[in-house]
């Protein structure tokens, strides 16, 4: 058990930092084309144990979002994307579920779920953090175009580096 | 009641939600420039909304004053270009058609400065060399005379009033055509003095004043009317006080007189004494 806390404490702690110290200092855009931000510490919530209870789940969203705001100078906006993916989760989780169930799955990763239930399930995951998120960010939904690029491009971009970590690290 | 406890237990990640949401959003809006711009502004394009129906309703009741106003505002335009008819008239006017037919050219102008107090009082007009006015053209009202233009600019012309010590304008008893001059020795805007009638002519209290024509202004056009008329003791000439039938302290709308005979009346008066 205390194992597994701190397997998931590391986990989040390199995913924060390579969030906050690395991701947040790449500036991909062109002139007005500011469309990018690299995003992948969600990561961490979608890895949690299949098991966390519901309320924890949206503890853990918030908080850790808004340890990320603390460095992104954005009080709140990364959290209340995090604390709704938390809320969320478990209805993906349930919506994907396989046939078998998760009685013998400690977490949703490739390696105990298979790559293509991943992917879909990550990227399902991911989409619903950045738009959650960019609504946040521009705040009014009168430039719901500006949110739906943003999300898109940013997605394009987070999606294959989420992937990569999951290749490298292929957490069991 | 367990039930409901049991329902709090099971949908508490729900609340928790909601509340982590709400605190979230809270440091958004409180916390962030752009976000709380946005935040209040978008109130404000709601409540902008809702005035703007207001507006279009109550504008329905408003129509009859604002009809009174486009009446009052159409009638100040109409009566600009009535105004600007009548200048645009003066320009035509510099067409003559014989110049023994006519002698006097009129054009409207407008005095812009104009000051009573002094001994050598000026006035100045919005009419100038590019409109026709010429040196020594008269300055006059339509029941009254102003001056002598002095100084023309292009625009702009400068005028000695007849309340200016060296002013003299001939002027003439209408009744008995005994000619004088009008001058002014301070005081009274309204009060002038005819100098040089011979004690012999007839003047009475009462006598209308108007001009001659010698000085250039129209001929006959009226100036003033006799207050005293009285001949001191040793003296050949009356002493007559009138009063102006105008208040050049308060004239505003005014006529350029050009004397078309001007140059040939000079050239025959002044110079013989050269010539010979």
């Amino acid at each position: 058990m205390s194992n597994t806390i701190l397997k998931h404490s590391l986990r989040f702690l390199f995913l924060f930092l390579f969030q906050v110290l690395v991701l947040k200092q790449v500036h991909l855009f062109m002139g007005s084309f500011n469309y990018i931000s690299l995003i992948i510490y969600p990561l961490w919530l979608v890895l949690l144990p299949v098991q966390t209870p519901r309320w924890i789940l949206v503890i853990l969203g918030f908080f850790s979002g808004l340890l990320v705001d603390w460095f992104y100078d954005s009080p709140g906006v990364h959290a209340s994307a995090a604390t709704f993916l938390g809320f969320v989760r478990p209805f993906i989780l349930s919506y994907f579920e396989p046939k078998g169930g998760y009685s013998r799955v400690p977490i949703p990763s490739k390696a105990h779920l298979g790559l293509n239930w991943f992917i879909t399930y990550s990227i399902i995951s991911l989409l619903v953090y950045l738009i959650f998120y960019f609504s946040m960010e521009v705040f009014t939904p009168v430039l719901i175009l500006t949110i739906l690029l943003k999300t898109i491009f940013s997605f394009i971009i987070s999606f294959p580096l989420l992937l990569l970590y999951m290749f490298i690290f292929d957490p069991e | 009641m367990q039930n409901l406890f049991a329902f709090f237990y099971r949908y508490a990640f729900v609340f928790l939600f909601l509340i982590l949401e709400f605190i979230s959003i809270r440091l958004i809006v409180n916390r962030n420039e752009a976000q709380r711009e946005i935040f209040l502004n978008s109130s404000t394009i709601i409540s902008g909304k809702l005035y703007d129906k207001v507006d279009a309703v109550k504008k329905y009741f408003g129509l009859r004053k604002v009809n009174q106003d486009m009446s009052v505002e159409i009638a100040k335009l109409r009566t600009e270009i009535a105004n600007l008819q009548i200048e645009a008239s003066a320009k035509k006017d510099s067409v003559i058609d014989t110049i023994t037919r006519q002698r006097y050219l009129l054009m409207p102008a407008q005095i812009t400065n104009n000051s009573i107090e002094q001994n050598n009082n000026m006035i100045t007009i919005n009419r100038g060399s590019r409109h026709g006015v010429k040196k020594y053209s008269t300055v006059i009202e339509s029941h009254g005379i102003i001056g002598f233009v002095t100084k023309v600019g292009s625009i702009y012309s400068s005028v000695m009033s007849i309340l200016n010590t060296k002013s003299r304008v001939s002027v003439k008893v209408k009744r008995t055509n005994a000619i004088g001059n009008l001058v002014w020795e301070g005081g009274s805007p309204i009060i002038m003095k005819v100098e040089a009638i011979p004690k012999h002519a007839v003047v009475a209290e009462g006598d209308t004043i108007v001009t001659t024509g010698f000085s250039h202004f129209p001929m006959n056009h009226p100036v003033g009317i006799v207050t005293k008329a009285f001949v001191q003791p040793g003296e050949n000439f009356y002493s007559i006080h009138i009063t102006l039938f105008n208040d050049i302290s308060r004239a505003s709308h005014v006529y350029v007189v050009d004397d078309l005979h001007r140059m040939e009346i000079d050239s025959l008066s002044l110079p013989q004494s050269n010539k010979q």
